[in-house]
């Protein structure tokens, strides 16, 4: 079943069913999601606004990380029927996100204040940070890579396929296929990081 | 870091639960007296978690160009009602000025004359017997004014003036009108009206002075005209 979420039809997306979206997620078509994102976003933002005083910058945020929990909870299957709305739902989701982020702003005020008293737990925390690769070197590493590895990454590690359904994915003759296929990927990852950064010991 | 490549199938099948009871006591062992191999293995992890979250990331990215997107076109909104608020207040405040002006504004001479103007109907024809008005109450009814003028100025009389007084503002000639009026004499029942008329006619004319005397005049006198006099009396010319 094809579904067609266009980009000007955000408002008859309360009136399809929860099922159909998740099929058109797992099927591959974000395009519900930006639909749903639209419809609630403004919503949640005054809503978080009035409920936790949050600021824009920590409701968009929040109403981001719900938005990516709840496509990941599709995709990976954790999430296949609703017991409440679609709206409920995610906005459950945002709240925890929101009271998260709150949290953990005063935590890492607090880590500031500590860190200023202690100079020797910042060297070693400086230590331990230059041993790994930032997350934007691996990012840049995996857009180096041939799509084809891009989508195994993406599928196993982002939709939490497993080596059968990423076989069956992208046409791999079976699952010991897509697992070589993915060790493959992950030693070009390391390749690409290694050449990106010389200075780092990883 | 070669040596690190070669564990990446080691390390997936141990992640993945794929080991033998042995395999993974042996693995374990190793990442406990093995510290390159421990190091090796906990930045595998830590790659495997920046994969998720590049992914993450990039489905983030694509949610805060959609935010991008709809501030802009909320700013826009309200760029727009901001707009539309302060041409809204601006036609307010024109309406109120423009209100305010008219209001308040003395008016001219001209409009308190039209304004004040008593109807004349003439006076009425007798179907039984000609009496010596006739004709020219006719006239002066069809708006037929010189005929009405020609026939009046042959009769030498208070009403005569009087009706020739009105046909004359009618006409626009208000110094003929004037004179007119002036004739009536005060002994006339038509006096009171003639004098009335006599102080709009000098207002038409901007005779300011003797127009707000007969006005007093008639004010003092209690005449028939006095409420409406003060009332012109009142405005600001």
């Amino acid at each position: 079943m094809v579904f067609n979420f266009g980009l000007t039809k955000h408002r008859i997306l309360k009136d399809i069913l929860p099922h159909h979206i998740f099929e058109a997620l797992r099927n591959g078509d974000d395009s519900p999601l930006y639909e749903m994102y639209r419809l609630y976003r403004d919503e949640f933002l005054a809503w978080s606004k009035k409920q936790f005083n949050t600021t824009d910058e920590q409701a968009k945020d929040a109403f981001q990380d719900a938005m990516l929990d709840f496509h990941q909870n599709v995709l990976t299957g954790r999430l296949t029927e609703l017991t409440s709305s679609l709206k409920t739902y995610i906005f459950q989701i945002g709240k925890h996100k929101i009271l998260n982020i709150q949290k953990k702003e005063s935590r890492l005020t607090y880590h500031d204040a500590l860190h200023m008293i202690n100079n020797g737990e910042v060297d070693h925390f400086m230590e331990e940070e230059n041993k790994a690769y930032t997350e934007e070197q691996i990012s840049q590493a995996i857009e180096k890579l041939p799509e084809d590895c891009q989508k195994v990454l993406k599928l196993f590690y982002f939709s939490e396929y497993d080596m059968d359904s990423i076989a069956r994915e992208l046409n791999y003759k079976n699952a010991d296929t897509a697992k070589s296929k993915k060790s493959l990927c992950m030693k070009n990852l390391m390749s690409e990081l290694k050449k990106m950064s010389s200075i780092l010991v990883f | 870091m070669e040596e690190y490549d070669e564990h990446i199938e080691l390390f997936e099948n141990y992640v993945a639960g794929e080991m033998a009871d042995q395999e993974v006591v042996d693995f374990e062992a190793r990442l406990a007296y093995d510290l390159a191999f421990k190091q090796a293995f906990n930045r595998y992890q830590a790659i495997e978690i920046a994969i998720k979250t590049h992914y993450r990331n990039e489905l983030k990215s694509k949610f805060e160009l959609v935010d991008r997107a709809m501030d802009q076109s909320l700013e826009r909104k309200q760029r727009i009602k901001k707009q539309l608020a302060y041409y809204t207040t601006f036609a307010a405040v024109m309406v109120l000025a423009v209100y305010v002006l008219v209001r308040y504004q003395s008016p001219s001479s001209k409009e308190l004359v039209v304004q004040y103007w008593p109807e004349e109907p003439g006076l009425p024809v007798k179907m039984s017997a000609k009496g010596k008005y006739d004709d020219a109450m006719n006239a002066y009814k069809l708006g037929e004014y010189a005929k009405s003028e020609k026939i009046l100025s042959h009769i030498t009389s208070d009403t005569a003036n009087y009706f020739l007084g009105v046909i004359e503002y009618a006409q626009g000639d208000f110094q003929k009108s004037a004179t007119c009026f002036k004739r009536v004499d005060l002994t006339s029942s038509y006096y009171n009206e003639a004098q009335f008329r006599l102080a709009l006619v000098y207002l038409r004319t901007e005779k300011v002075k003797e127009s707000h005397h007969i006005l007093k005049k008639q004010v003092s006198d209690s005449t028939e005209f006095a409420a409406v006099s003060k009332e012109i009396l009142k405005k600001k010319i």
